[in-house]
């Protein structure tokens, strides 16, 4: 079975590891389900705005024009002194608190809103300071108390990425890390696996 | 204000020609294609450009096919197919035409239909020779295809009476030379113009190397010493070579330009954009400006301008092309925060490298 996937996210770190996650985490509750990427959106921005507005914006192709099993956006919480980590206790506030409140809240006004003609399932991955902070487990046993610029050179020893170095450094980690250890320990993680259960729950029910 | 009728081509389909195997582009006074490398906008201006050789026989044409030479073959759609077919909706200032070529191994014929739907067939010599394609023959004769090298447009020249600006912009100071001799007033005007785009310029010099042997150079106001051949900025030659196509004798009156955005600095792609604008809508005898690009900067300028921007993307080997209007329900979005240059580069319309 194939699970067509539109991908939003900032470059091309993303583009190699989300896609690997999603397989890996896919294949714990269903076998046979093989990810398709067919959509990389790239942010061009750092600004929350312009996140939000590009899901909005990729919200009326899939739901107007085209269409996919699933959407899949995130971004870097790249200063936690700005953007707390999000909590799960988090209670819903008129101003959401951190970036992850901030895109639950924008999905579910598009999700609510009776023009588009199909909703898609939306899934949120924040992780903190960078993705890298999901690669780290068990060499940092607390990925998400670093920097970016700490988490990318205890990874790769540089901050200077290509694709041959993601290819080489990140892409093997997201092929084997134990994806189960990484949910005890990195929290940002284990929201973004515990959106995938509830999916892959909803579509096998 | 009703617009003053003018010769415009309106709209330009191809059938089997190299990387496109079946297009339809509409075409405004100004166009801009924008897409990933290889994904055919060169192909869309060979295209046009062999048209308007095969039409009016336009000479200058930097693709030009000779059968005899090379044959045809290598521009058939996978080299498979058997029958290029281009075809052109011409509004002129009297009547609309509709010129059509269908180009065989072995021979070309022309179509042509008439706004009354009448269709007239024959060999390329019967209907060409024939008075009724004469406008679009003309409109078609003053085709020219640009994508300009600074290093060619800084080398020396011989110097020589009606010169012309070649595709890669080699002549440019044989050019501004026959207009300082012959066309004072317009030489002036190309210096007047450069200098509202580049202020810090004072003049335009055409340094004698030897015996009808000249160099292009520019004198700056803030500077004693001027600025000869490849000591000049790159961006600064290419605006001087833009004026010089605009204003050479028997100029053009369709320009294909690849990349403008070369080497010119962000904030300066506007005056070239204005300028562009300017001569393909505010002028006595407008041009029809058609331009590829990769800069955002210059995608953002056709935000309110959709119609003018052609999307080009390469689909398993294809080349497709679609109008910015298909997406204007994302441009409508009232709380849109991207600019149409950031939307472009997220791939949301399109127009993108593959992941």
């Amino acid at each position: 079975m194939k699970l067509e996937v539109v991908l939003l996210g900032e470059g091309l770190t993303e583009q190699i590891v989300m896609p690997i996650f999603l397989q890996r985490c896919i294949h714990i509750f269903q076998k046979n389900t093989d990810v398709s990427i067919v959509d990389f959106i790239e942010n061009p921005a750092t600004k929350d705005s312009t996140l939000l507005d590009l899901l909005r914006k990729t919200y009326l192709k899939y739901s107007i024009k085209l269409q996919a099993d699933i959407l899949l956006v995130g971004r870097d919480n790249d200063n936690k002194q700005k953007h707390l980590p999000h909590d799960d206790q988090h209670t819903k506030k008129a101003e959401p608190c951190c970036f992850f409140c901030k895109l639950k809240q924008e999905i579910e006004e598009l999700q609510k809103s009776n023009w588009l003609p199909r909703k898609i399932p939306t899934i949120i991955f924040i992780p903190v300071e960078a993705i890298e902070s999901w690669l780290l487990y068990p060499k940092e046993l607390f990925p998400e108390n670093l920097t970016r610029f700490e988490a990318k050179n205890k990874l790769c020893g540089t901050l200077r990425l290509s694709r041959k170095i993601i290819e080489k450094y990140h892409k093997p980690l997201a092929e084997e890390i134990d994806i189960q250890a990484l949910r005890k320990n990195v929290k940002s993680f284990d929201l973004f696996f515990v959106q995938l259960k509830n999916f892959m729950k909803q579509r096998i029910d | 204000m009703k617009e003053k009728k003018r010769p415009l081509l309106k709209k330009f389909s191809i059938e089997n020609f190299t990387s496109i195997e079946k297009a339809e582009v509409v075409l405004s006074p100004l166009t801009v294609f924008i897409g990933p490398n290889n994904s055919g906008k060169t192909n869309f201006f060979r295209a046009l450009d062999w048209f308007s050789q095969l039409v009016s026989e336009n000479h200058s044409s930097p693709f030009a096919m000779k059968r005899k030479e090379e044959g045809y073959a290598r521009y058939f759609h996978n080299f498979t197919s058997k029958k290029i077919c281009l075809t052109c909706e011409y509004q002129g200032i009297n009547n609309n035409q509709c010129l059509g070529l269908e180009i065989e191994e072995k021979e070309t014929k022309i179509t042509m239909l008439e706004k009354d739907g009448n269709f007239i067939t024959g060999s390329s010599s019967s209907l060409l020779n024939g008075d009724a394609t004469g406008d679009i023959r003309e409109y078609f004769h003053h085709l020219r295809y640009f994508s300009l090298l600074p290093k060619i447009i800084s080398a020396s020249n011989n110097v020589f009476v009606n010169p012309e600006i070649s595709s890669e912009g080699g002549n440019v100071t044989a050019v501004l030379d026959f207009l300082k001799g012959e066309h004072p007033d317009t030489f002036d005007k190309i210096e007047k113009e450069l200098k509202q785009c580049v202020p810090e310029v004072e003049r335009i010099i055409l340094k004698n190397l030897a015996t009808n042997v000249k160099q292009i150079g520019i004198k700056e106001k803030s500077c004693d010493k001027p600025f000869i051949g490849s000591e000049i900025s790159e961006g600064i030659l290419l605006f001087i070579t833009l004026l010089a196509i605009i204003h050479q004798p028997d100029h053009a009156k369709i320009i294909c330009l690849e990349e403008p955005e070369q080497h010119i600095h962000p904030r300066r792609l506007r005056s070239i954009l204005d300028y562009l604008t300017d001569l393909a809508y505010h002028v006595a005898e407008p041009l029809q400006i058609l331009i590829s690009t990769h800069s955002p900067y210059i995608l953002n300028h056709f935000k309110d301008r959709p119609e003018e921007v052609v999307i080009v993307d390469k689909k398993e080997g294809k080349t497709t092309f679609t109008s910015l209007l298909e997406h204007e329900y994302l441009l409508q979005d009232q709380k849109e925060e991207l600019s149409l240059g950031e939307l472009w580069f997220s791939g949301l319309i399109g127009g993108v490298p593959k992941p």
